[in-house]
């Protein structure tokens, strides 16, 4: 069975979980509210073994006929490559930033780590020169203090503090 | 009527309002243009400065900013297959595949003329059907609804991409997500647990903006490219105006779709998209260019989605039932104005309704032709590598997403659904009939529970019903064929 | 940052709000609204509403915004706050938890908020007991039918053969009626799952239902038209709860008899007991419009606010204006805000129990 295989086939294992665990908190409410609910969460079920059988058959037909985009890595192409390996290796940074803009969030606010996370990025992932990236980054910030000035809109604040509230 | 709406246009063009609608054409536009805020954000912008104001000049101002949303979004549905606002998700499929071909302004004029004619014909059947709309809207009851948004459910036969059954569970596994939160006709908070955030239900604006925006961010910045393949983007503006002037006919059809599909109440605004494009691939003689780039489906869903604002005002205004989440602000603004909707917005009021129609008929000529002066430079954007453009995006997004109810979860909400978004995509599951299972699931388990609990089972033999229902097994045996042929070629 | 000044601004006049303070020491806060203090002059008063813009909440919330202003001080501006979330209660549990007592924030009460704090939902983290009521208008509705039935009175209603009410949910601001129904003890069918008032409305016209409520403001605009037509009929009003707590006539249809007096019709006495207790509840739940402020908020910002609408409520123009937008309702302030809204904040037990099992037994609701 190829990486690739076994992702898919655990990913619908974890839809199929997510279903089941649906079914069984929808069984202590009202008729009204459970029936929908219930009857796609089955629905979903049974179509999802199905789709198990038909994806595992492709991928055999595939194997039989020698299509090599079945199994093993290929960058750039997204059609068959799994996502445990190179994709994730390639992925993996990306996803960092994203939490580290979270915990930036969460930490000190919006604005803050905004303009920290743009500044940042344009620098050392987007090879930017320094003015672009301030300039960019000026730009941001200046378009959203406008908005919560004029229009009065809301940012997260961070736990700590958040320094251009 | 006629003499009374010359007089409208001179009250709307007097200098000290005619200002006011631009001001409302100019947040529509950037409302438009930022994924993640639509109707509903501009409309909670503009609100706080109506009362005390002229109701003449107000209601331009609002309906300024409403109709050009419509046009404005597409850019982000084209140039980075984000979707602007709920009205353009169907643009996505053909549209951003045509900037990935480096036609983005091929497709974005295409689109900007379609949304210039769908909106004026919008405008004009809200003049002509006003005055006889009332029986119309009356007409649909809770079984024909219900009927309406299975119709709506059966598109996605038509979309479904390689694998139909992946195509059907998506819209199913869509559904489930619109099952979080209160359910309809009880008390019950479904699935929630004690999240108070999730209790309202995940919002539309983050559905969208997640399933398509974060997966397609993670993988330019990973495969480190821009989003057109190709290096040379040709202008193509002459182009994507010829684009729309030979399709005159699904042109005028999409809008004409558009304004039914708006006005009928409790149908919802995000439908419509959806059907216009079903609607244009089923008309359509050679079927296999759609999802891959074909300029129709660009045309189809931003003409109706221009047209539907007209439409969904003719319940606001007839019968002071908002049509959608923006006409549901409008409402508020026209009260706090002193304007109750209703009868009287033909007779005592009509004024005010004849500078409804001429506002958004001259909003969509400003904003069209604003959309046109836009989109060279922004149209370059599909040729910058991700990496320079991705992190201003993601904030932007975020800065959207938490417009949406101002809690940390809207936040959360956007990274999760991001990376479920991601797997799908990354796992070649289709996303778009998520999004449709999503935006008509409530519909249709509100219209099912009323239509059951009222009428039994004897609504089944209703003819309307049977009419629709008939037209959806068409759709459905019309999308298994195409489908066919289309597997047939490769 | 701006505490600072407002403490400032409370010590220079300490001696005058102790007066104020004397008054606000036990229980429910006393009408003790002296004078304006001038504590707003220059700020930014901020009213939170729990809902998205739109709604009828949120227009009561903005006529305060733009009227008010200049009877709180020179240079006063008010401004609607949006907190969308669960119906109302995500704002208010905010309003509770993170909102400061600096008197610069009240917070606008609706049934949104109220039927889940009178149910005892578990999400709902704040009790309006322990706020200081500020203001409140109480608006009514009517209830009609469709002329389809051929009725033209209350009692008539027990002679029809298929009454069918449409609603929302059993805790939407419709339950005002179906607490009615209950009281008059009137055999009906009731549909749920109406997105709102207004499809429900509509549902009427087009015959699925025959039985319908709407607020004075969509009755107004949308119902009488129909009447004229002679499509709807008016049957009786809801009531309105006066500031002694009395059930009265609602001054927008001084000519519709109420639910008390159609029950009186029918049973020769008037309405009491646990069902009456209940009605009173859901409908001063249902139909009143509040302003709470905090209880450790500033005392002179309590009795500015208090004072501004007791001002305005005597003022010509602002009742004028008031009553083109909200209807000819009263400014309740203070105290009798309080008296309005006891009926639901100090509901019995046993009330509680009758309308859970009543709603059980006849729509299979868990309220």
């Amino acid at each position: 069975m190829s990486q690739r295989l076994r992702e898919e086939l655990l990913f619908m294992a974890v839809l199929a979980g997510l279903m089941g665990a649906a079914l069984y908190m929808a069984t202590g409410y009202p008729f009204t509210a459970r029936l929908m609910p219930q009857v796609v969460a089955i629905a979903v079920l049974a179509l999802l073994s199905v789709e198990s059988v038909l994806t595992v058959r492709r991928y055999r037909a595939a194997r039989r006929s020698g299509d090599p985009a079945s199994d093993g890595e290929h960058v750039g192409d997204t059609g068959n490559e799994p996502v445990w390996g190179a994709k994730f290796r390639r992925t993996a940074p990306y996803l960092g930033w994203l939490a580290a803009l979270y915990l930036g969030i969460y930490l000190i606010g919006l604005t803050a780590s905004a303009a920290i996370f743009t500044v940042a990025f344009c620098r050392l992932v987007g090879k930017m020169s320094w003015l672009a990236a301030l300039l960019g980054t000026g730009l941001l910030m200046a378009a959203l203090f406008g908005l919560s000035e004029a229009f009065n809109m809301r940012w997260p604040v961070g736990y700590f503090f958040d320094p251009f509230r | 009527m006629l003499a009374a709406a010359f007089d409208a246009l001179a009250l709307v063009l007097d200098p000290s309002r005619l200002v006011f609608m631009l001001l409302g054409i100019s947040v529509g536009l950037v409302v438009g243009i930022l994924p993640g805020l639509g109707g509903v954000v501009g409309m909670s912008l503009l609100l706080p400065f109506v009362y005390g104001m002229d109701p003449h000049a107000a209601t331009a101002m609002l309906i300024g900013m409403a109709a050009v949303i419509a046009t404005a979004d597409t850019f982000p549905s084209i140039l980075i297959g984000v979707p602007g606002s709920a009205g353009s998700q169907a643009t996505i499929l053909d549209g951003y595949p045509m900037a990935q071909q480096g036609k983005a302004g091929r497709a974005l004029s295409a689109a900007f003329s379609a949304s210039l004619i769908g909106g004026l014909v919008g405008a004009l059947v809200l003049f002509a059907i006003l005055p006889i709309a009332r029986p119309l809207v009356l007409a649909f009851q809770s079984p024909h609804l219900f009927m309406l948004t299975v119709l709506g459910l059966c598109v996605v036969g038509l979309l479904a991409g390689k694998y139909p059954f992946r195509g059907i569970l998506a819209t199913l596994i869509g559904i489930m997500i619109a099952m979080l939160g209160s359910a309809p006709a009880t008390v019950t908070f479904r699935f929630v647990g004690d999240s108070i955030y999730l209790m309202d239900g995940i919002p539309l604006a983050i559905l969208a903006m997640g399933l398509f925006a974060v997966p397609e961010i993670i993988d330019l910045l990973a495969d480190n490219r821009a989003v057109s393949r190709v290096k040379e983007v040709s202008s193509g503006w002459k182009d994507g105006v010829r684009d729309t002037l030979q399709n005159r006919w699904l042109v005028l059809r999409s809008a004409a779709l558009g304004v039914a599909v708006g006005a009928i109440p409790g149908l919802g605004g995000s439908v419509v998209d959806w059907l216009s494009y079903g609607q244009a691939v089923q008309s359509a003689k050679d079927k296999s260019g759609f999802g891959k780039g074909d300029v129709r489906g660009v045309i189809a869903p931003e003409s109706s989605n221009n047209a539907k604002e007209g439409g969904s005002l003719i319940p606001t205004m007839l019968f002071g039932i908002p049509g959608s989440g923006t006409t549901a602000v409008l409402l508020g603004g026209l009260i706090l104005l002193g304007i109750q909707p209703g009868p009287s917005m033909l007779t005592s009021d009509l004024s005010i309704t004849l500078t409804i129609v001429w506002t958004l008929a001259l909003a969509n000529v400003v904003g069209a032709f604003a959309c046109f002066l836009l989109s060279r430079p922004i149209a370059r954007l599909s040729t910058i590598p991700a990496a320079k453009f991705a992190p201003f995006l993601l904030i932007v997004m975020m800065v959207g997403a938490y417009q949406n109810t101002n809690q940390w979860g809207d936040l959360i909400a956007f990274i999760v659904i991001g990376l479920f978004g991601w797997l799908l995509k990354t796992y070649d599951w289709p996303r778009a009939p998520v999004l449709i299972g999503f935006v008509l699931a409530p519909s249709i388990e509100r219209y099912l529970t009323i239509s059951a609990s009222r009428y039994g089972w004897t609504w089944l033999t209703d003819p309307i019903v049977i009419v629709i229902g008939v037209l959806a097994v068409a759709v459905v045996v019309a999308g298994v064929r195409a489908k066919r042929k289309g597997l047939g070629e490769s | 940052m701006n505490n600072a000044r407002h403490h400032a601004s409370r010590f220079a006049r300490h001696s005058l709000s102790l007066a104020v303070a004397a008054g606000l020491t036990f229980g429910v806060a006393a009408n003790s609204h002296a004078e304006l203090t001038g504590f707003y002059e220059g700020e930014t008063l901020e009213i939170l509403t729990p809902w998205a813009p739109g709604g009828g909440a949120d227009t009561w919330g903005r006529y305060i915004a733009g009227t008010i202003g200049p009877f709180l001080g020179d240079d006063v501006s008010v401004q609607v706050v949006n907190r969308p979330g669960a119906g109302g209660v995500q704002g208010t549990n905010e309003f509770e938890l993170r909102t400061a007592s600096d008197g610069m924030t009240v917070m606008l009460q609706s049934a949104g908020q109220v039927f889940p704090f009178m149910y005892g939902s578990s999400a709902v983290r704040y009790d309006f007991r322990n706020y200081e009521p500020i203001v409140a208008m109480a608006q009514g509705g009517v209830v009609y039918a469709n002329a389809e039935l051929g009725i033209e009175e209350p009692h008539e209603l027990w002679d029809v053969d298929q009454l069918i009410y449409g609603e929302v949910s059993p805790q939407a601001i419709g339950s005002m009626t179906l607490a009615a129904f209950a009281l008059l003890d009137l055999p009906h069918d009731a549909i749920f799952g109406y997105e709102s008032r207004g499809p429900a409305r509509l549902a009427l016209e087009q015959g699925e239902t025959n039985l319908d409520f709407q607020t004075t403001s969509a009755y107004t605009a949308n119902v009488e038209p129909l009447v004229e037509e002679g499509i709807a009929v008016p049957l009786f009003s809801l009531g309105i709860i006066d500031t002694d707590g009395e059930l009265v006539r609602d001054p927008a249809f001084p000519d519709m008899p109420t639910v008390a007096e159609v029950y009186e019709e029918r049973h020769g006495e008037a309405p009491s007991g646990v069902a009456w207790d209940a009605y009173r509840a859901v409908l001063s739940a249902g139909s009143i419009k509040m302003l709470w402020a905090k209880s450790d908020a500033p005392e002179d910002s309590i009795n500015d606010l208090r004072y501004a609408f007791e001002q305005a409520r005597q003022d010509e123009d602002f009742i004028a204006d008031s009553e083109e937008a909200n209807g000819p309702y009263e400014w309740l302030v203070g105290d009798d805000a309080y008296t309005a809204m006891s009926a639901t904040l100090e509901i019995s037990d046993e009330a509680l129990d009758y309308l859970r099992a009543t709603f059980k037994e006849r729509y299979d609701a868990d309220l």
